[in-house]
């Protein structure tokens, strides 16, 4: 089963593949032998000719791949491959190769956008008619220049995607290019799709005390909380910038590219600064003015060109005070109210606050900003990283590291989480005595509660678990305050900043599956939660160990197993929460090859379900989709801990 | 005393010591602020100038960062030079100072460096002089460019691709990086911005959609066979079909002209500016095998908290390093894709406590393993306690220098050429002056000082362990902790300095000064005994913080950065130089003269 994010089945698959890998479990005595045979072709979509050199993985669903099957591929050159020994159940494959788009079983363009057609396979059974057909992936590329028209080399673009996330659809970083000495990037590997293109530019700055105060700490006792800000110019000793002053130094985020220095910010006859601001394709600041570009399967998309045009800014200047007194070497922020999921905001300027409490942004670009400081004491978790030394033939050592331990959050501190959050307009003129006043989080605790009788988690099960909780509108904080279960399971939380939230609980408890987590009796993983000033401390987290789960057969004219079906289930009497991000009771998944389908863990309700017959359509699941599907959708009563079978017709959708 | 060697195309200067004036000078000077000051004061001085570019008519540069540091100051300043390519620092205080520009796209060069990539020499400046109108010439950045290409031909993307000169380190063929990176959905890779010079090319084609785990191949036979058997039996398909065997394949690193050892590898020569488009590199599929064996503790059982690590000796990695875990139940632990070659696996542990207490694994085990085409198997590690090193630090202040409030001891591995090292560590100095280097697995160390360049007045004298000093003298860690290490700083800091002339008696700025020491068990890399230094504009130089010793002191006219550690590059350089010895806290006057 995935939620409607089907990202999760490629996380799934990946997960299983990797454990598989590393760790076969071992195959217990009395199970049936492992015989089951796959054979199968990996195929360009449009040509059909065979693609050797792909490497084909396998993932089981409710399952690891067990001890002796290989889980990676080779195609040969006739395009073919093999997997073996192995045991009946449900497999869904993906094959890559450089060149072509990632492809699923059934899902040419990427398990991405459309899930991939999973294989039931019976004890010994042999299926040699597996094609998987991959896609070629579209290109977009294009030069960044100058005001003078010159190429601007090593400028980092960003290609944004129309995507799914926290269930809102929301532009969404991920890749980016650097261009090169003729100022040219290019995106080669892109699914099709709405993109729009941005030079992303940030710039902080960081008062020289701040930086001599860390100097002369030691590790263990650093005086600053540690941000992207300050690791960034620490770690890298970044070269001071022109408008670098005696008391604080510039860094901007397009000169920190393996020393590729990019156009620079000028000072004028007046002290300011000229900096570039961030340009989103083909020349605006705002994402709502920016040229959607659609990419076609396999189009070689060029010259989506970007000049930079370099902006005079202001310095805005003041004190950070909280309830104690002033607040200094604190991560301070400015940025603009329009949100890009999983990046900075363009325009985000950052700084920090010397021992005094006071900051100076030196470089704002004019334009409106929210301002914010969130300061949240460490939590020093019980990993540990452990470095790796290589002796590289020419004497130098490399590095690599990773962390090993349990991921346990140790007892929270008593500190309180100080934040403020306040609008900012900058205008032509420098802005000064700006007083900011901190104010305390509210913090939230609970306890867990288990419904039916098996044994009860241990101290270090619950140990496992985290509540995430992140702000629906707005910038997330470079650390996000920490939630902790303790040995009894009960819940406490730093201080959060006031908003509205969503929360998604993570870590799994043996034999208990999640039924609800609840606030003032409101299911707090279905709709949003509103934290004020004041502590809440109702917090409900409800396991049980008799999921409920309604599975069936998809058959097509009554007889046969269709092609192709996408099953959804969603909610018959409730609108739907648009800022869902768990979507347990939006679900879909691609039925099996024999028809079947199951959504495990489905908590209890009154449903509406439906198979149609274009699984690509698992994208489109917005409200107004659903609402369509009423009329043709079958309603389903699913109890507390029932397991509900129902059968579905295919319904046809154009 | 005129002699002239000619090595590896670098000039060698013999040098003569002009002993009437070298005359001993005895006792401390003005000492320095403790702190390093970010930034001088204020003062009258100018250093301004043009960056230009290379052309036979030289044209003005935009937009180049040209950042100027002054001796003794941590920061400096930068000024980004406009359509005319002018720069400008003024209120400069007196002192020394080098010139660096800076453009993407370019390599960077320093102000009288003979090319990008060498130091430069500094401008000396006396209080409120403006210093000669200064020329920067940038050469323009050469370009390497290319497809990787697999074993049919078809391009292929997302290989990372490493430039670097070709280089001897410690014995061995190795490369330097000049520069990276990844191949587009075309093949095509670009690495822009080179000084000219011969290049090695090597490609990490697992890119980043690598997971760890084998990758079985199949051939067209296998698959047949197992059709064959499939539908000879009843309908249905249910008759048992023997797997067939299937061979483990690894993308094998691959360097320019797609060979698999550096040894092979033929350098691409590119001169300033120029591009070289066809430099091509095929990767293909080779047999791999599997590494396995079980990791156990001291007991016997399954070890928790483990991260192992397994590292081919000798191969460039680019890309992922391949990390494990041993099960949990039987300990066992397997890595796949291993081709033929030499395999370090190493292991560290955490317990409850340390881990609770973020402090390093004080469990690990070691295990080289030889790969000849054959899976390996029943590779058997235990876990081993790591040492504790402590110890305390004394401060010998003769010249009555406040001692830092806080330092970091470290200790370096060293390591034979491919040996594979668990991790350098360090540790701070404690308010009471002890330190506590903890986690350390056996092997051969050196102590180090990591933050000795922010405490310019300190230089270490002595690290006495069981009576021994073990400052410049590798030590063996085994199992068992080490306490008791005394490591003395003292502020007696040594001094050389003098001026570099010509023949004719001119300052002779245009070389590099190289100090060495006569006993060659301290030519290692990074050794605290050896210098390399350009002279100012006026041919003066200052070497500072030498270890009390018998040292050479010569001039050549070029060397690639770090080449001065190797025995290669100074062995020559042993006739052509002169003697100087260096008592403790000894400052010395040593004029150089080149010899005609």
């Amino acid at each position: 089963m995935n939620r409607l994010v089907p990202t999760v089945v490629l996380g799934v698959v990946a997960a299983v593949v990797s454990l598989a890998a590393q760790n076969p479990p071992p195959q217990t005595p009395d199970s049936p032998p492992s015989t089951g045979v796959v054979i199968g072709t990996v195929v360009d979509e449009s040509s059909g000719k065979p693609i050797g050199g792909a490497i084909v993985t396998i993932g089981q669903q409710g399952g690891d791949v067990p001890r002796g099957a290989p889980a990676q591929v080779l195609t040969n050159s006739d395009g073919r491959f093999l997997f073996a020994k192995l045991p009946a159940g449900l497999f869904q494959f993906s094959a890559r190769k450089p060149g072509y788009l990632t492809g699923s079983l059934g899902s040419s363009t990427g398990t991405l956008i459309r899930p991939g057609l999973p294989i039931l396979l019976g004890p010994g059974e042999v299926r040699s008619d597996i094609k998987i057909a991959l896609a070629r992936p579209a290109s977009l590329s294009g030069t960044v220049f100058d005001e003078n028209g010159d190429p601007v080399v090593g400028a980092i673009v960003y290609s944004l995607r129309r995507q799914r996330n926290r269930g809102r659809l929301s532009w969404f970083g991920g890749t980016s290019d650097t261009t090169d000495d003729r100022g040219v990037y290019r995106f080669g590997d892109l699914p099709p799709g709405d993109r729009i293109v941005m030079v992303e530019q940030t710039n902080a700055s960081v008062p020289t005390s701040a930086i001599e105060a860390y100097q002369k700490s030691t590790e263990n006792q650093r005086p600053l909380e540690s941000n992207p800000l300050s690791d960034e110019l620490f770690s890298t000793g970044a070269t001071p910038l022109a408008g670098g002053t005696p008391s604080a130094r510039l860094i901007n985020s397009q000169s920190q590219t393996l020393n590729r220095t990019t156009v620079q910010p000028r000072v004028d006859d007046t002290g300011h600064l000229f900096v570039y601001p961030s340009v989103i394709y083909p020349g605006t600041t705002s994402v709502a003015k920016a040229s959607i570009i659609t990419l076609r399967p396999g189009e070689d998309r060029t010259g989506i060109d970007i000049t930079l045009r370099p902006v005079k800014t202001i310095t805005i200047s003041g004190t950070v005070t909280g309830p104690d007194g002033p607040v200094g070497l604190t991560a301070i922020t400015l940025s603009t109210p329009e949100p890009i999921e999983g990046r900075n905001l363009p325009n985000q300027v950052g700084t920090m606050t010397d021992v005094s409490g006071a900051f100076t942004f030196i470089a704002v670009p004019p334009g409106d900003y929210t301002l914010r400081v969130t300061r949240i004491p460490p939590v020093r978790t019980a990993s540990t990283m452990v470095m790796n030394t290589v002796q590289n033939s020419d004497g130098s050592t490399s590095m690599t590291g990773t962390s090993s331990g349990p991921a346990v959050v140790p007892p929270l501190p008593p500190d309180p989480t100080l934040w403020v959050e306040q609008r900012v307009s900058a205008g032509n003129r420098d802005i000064t005595g700006l007083s900011i006043v901190l104010q305390p989080g509210a913090r939230l605790s609970g306890r867990t509660e288990f419904k039916g009788t098996a044994p009860r988690p241990t101290a270090k099960d619950f140990q496992t678990l985290q509540l995430s909780l992140a702000p629906i509108d707005g910038m997330r904080a470079f650390r996000t305050p920490r939630t902790r279960f303790d040995e009894k399971g009960d819940l406490t939380t730093q201080g959060m900043p006031s908003g509205r939230y969503t929360a998604q609980l993570f870590g799994t408890l043996p034999k208990w599956s999640l039924l609800s987590a609840t606030s003032g009796g409101v299911d707090i993983l279905q709709h949003p939660l509103e934290i004020g000033v004041s502590d809440i401390s109702d917090i409900v987290v409800t396991f049980t160990n008799a999921p409920s789960e309604l599975s069936g057969t998809v058959t097509e004219r009554g007889v046969e197993p269709p092609k192709e079906a996408l099953v959804i289930a969603f909610p018959a009497d409730e609108p739907l929460v648009p800022d869902d991000p768990n979507l347990r009771r939006q679900v879909s998944t691609r039925a099996a090859s024999n028809g079947s389908f199951s959504f495990k863990n489905l908590p209890p309700g009154d449903y509406q379900v439906i198979a149609i017959n274009d699984a690509s359509r698992a994208t489109d699941l917005t409200a107004d989709f659903l609402q369509s599907l009423v009329g043709k959708a079958t309603r389903v009563k699913v109890g507390a801990g029932e397991k509900r079978s129902q059968s579905l017709s295919l319904v046809t959708i154009r | 005393m005129t002699r002239r060697w000619f090595v590896a195309g670098v000039i060698l200067l013999a040098v003569v010591a002009m002993p009437a004036v070298a005359a001993a000078q005895r006792g401390a000077g003005p000492a320095p602020a403790r702190d390093t000051p970010f930034l001088p004061a204020k003062g009258g001085g100018v250093i301004a100038g043009h960056v230009l570019t290379t052309d036979a008519t030289p044209r003005p540069m935009r937009n180049v960062i040209v950042t100027l540091r002054g001796d003794g100051y941590r920061s400096g300043w930068t000024f980004i030079t406009d359509a005319d390519g002018a720069f400008n620092f003024a209120e400069l205080p007196a002192g020394r100072f080098t010139l660096t520009a800076t453009r993407a796209g370019y390599p960077s060069v320093n102000y009288g460096a003979a090319r990008p990539g060498r130091s430069g020499t500094s401008i000396v400046l006396k209080d409120n002089e403006r210093a000669p109108q200064i020329s920067l010439r940038m050469p323009k950045g050469a370009v390497i460019s290319g497809r990787v290409l697999d074993e049919s031909g078809a391009p292929l993307g997302g290989a990372r691709v490493s430039v670097g000169l070709a280089t001897k380190r410690n014995g061995e063929q190795t490369m330097s990086f000049g520069g990276s990176d990844s191949t587009d959905d075309r093949g095509v890779f670009r690495v822009y911005g080179l000084p000219a010079g011969d290049y090695v090319v090597s490609v990490d084609a697992r890119g980043f959609a690598f997971q760890p785990g084998a990758i079985i191949k199949y051939t067209p036979a296998e698959i047949d066979a197992v059709m064959r058997s499939a539908t000879s039996g009843a309908a249905g398909a249910s008759a048992p079909v023997t797997p067939p065997a299937g061979q483990e394949v690894v993308q094998l690193s691959a360097y320019y002209p797609s060979v698999r050892t550096l040894a092979e590898a033929l350098p691409v020569h590119v001169d300033a500016g120029q591009e070289r488009l066809d430099v091509d590199v095929t990767v293909s599929y080779a047999a791999s095998v599997a590494i396995s064996g079980f990791l156990l503790d001291a007991e016997g059982k399954p070890p928790a908290g483990v991260v192992m690590n397994l590292v081919q000796v000798g191969v460039v990695r680019t890309g992922p390093s391949v990390f494990g875990r041993p099960s949990p139940v039987d300990g066992s632990f397997s890595f796949a894709g291993n081709p033929p070659g030499r395999y370090v696996i190493t292991a560290r542990a955490t317990t409850a406590q340390t881990a609770a207490n973020g402090e390093t694994p004080p469990l690990w085990a070691r295990a080289d393993v030889v790969v000849n085409g054959e899976p390996v198997t029943g590779v058997r590690m235990v876990l081993q306690e790591a040492a504790d090193i402590s110890g305390t630090v004394a401060f010998e202040s003769v010249a009555n220098t406040a001692p830092p409030s806080t330092l970091r001891i470290g200790l370096t591995a060293v390591l034979s050429p491919g040996e594979v090292g668990m991790g350098a560590s360090d540790a701070a100095m404690t308010a009471d002056r002890t330190f506590k280097i903890a986690g350390v697995p056996a092997g051969r160390f050196r102590v180090a000082s990591p933050t000795i360049a922010a405490m310019p007045n300190w230089s270490m004298k002595s690290a006495i362990l069981q009576g021994q000093d073990v400052l410049d003298e590798p030590f063996e860690v085994r199992t068992g902790d080490l306490s008791g290490l005394t490591i003395t700083y003292t502020d007696q800091i040594t001094e050389i300095n003098g001026s570099l002339e010509d023949a004719s008696g001119r300052p002779a700025p245009d070389f590099y000064i190289i100090v060495f020491p006569v006993d060659q068990k301290y030519w290692y890399q990074n050794s605290r005994r050896i210098r390399a230094v350009r002279p100012g504009l006026d041919g003066k130089y200052v070497i500072r913080g030498l270890p009390p010793g018998s040292y050479r002191i010569g001039a050549v006219t070029d060397v690639e950065q770090n080449d001065w550690f190797e025995s290669w590059f100074l062995q020559p350089l042993l006739p052509a130089s002169a003697e100087i010895v260096l008592g403790e806290g000894e400052k010395k006057a040593f004029p150089l003269k080149i010899g005609g």
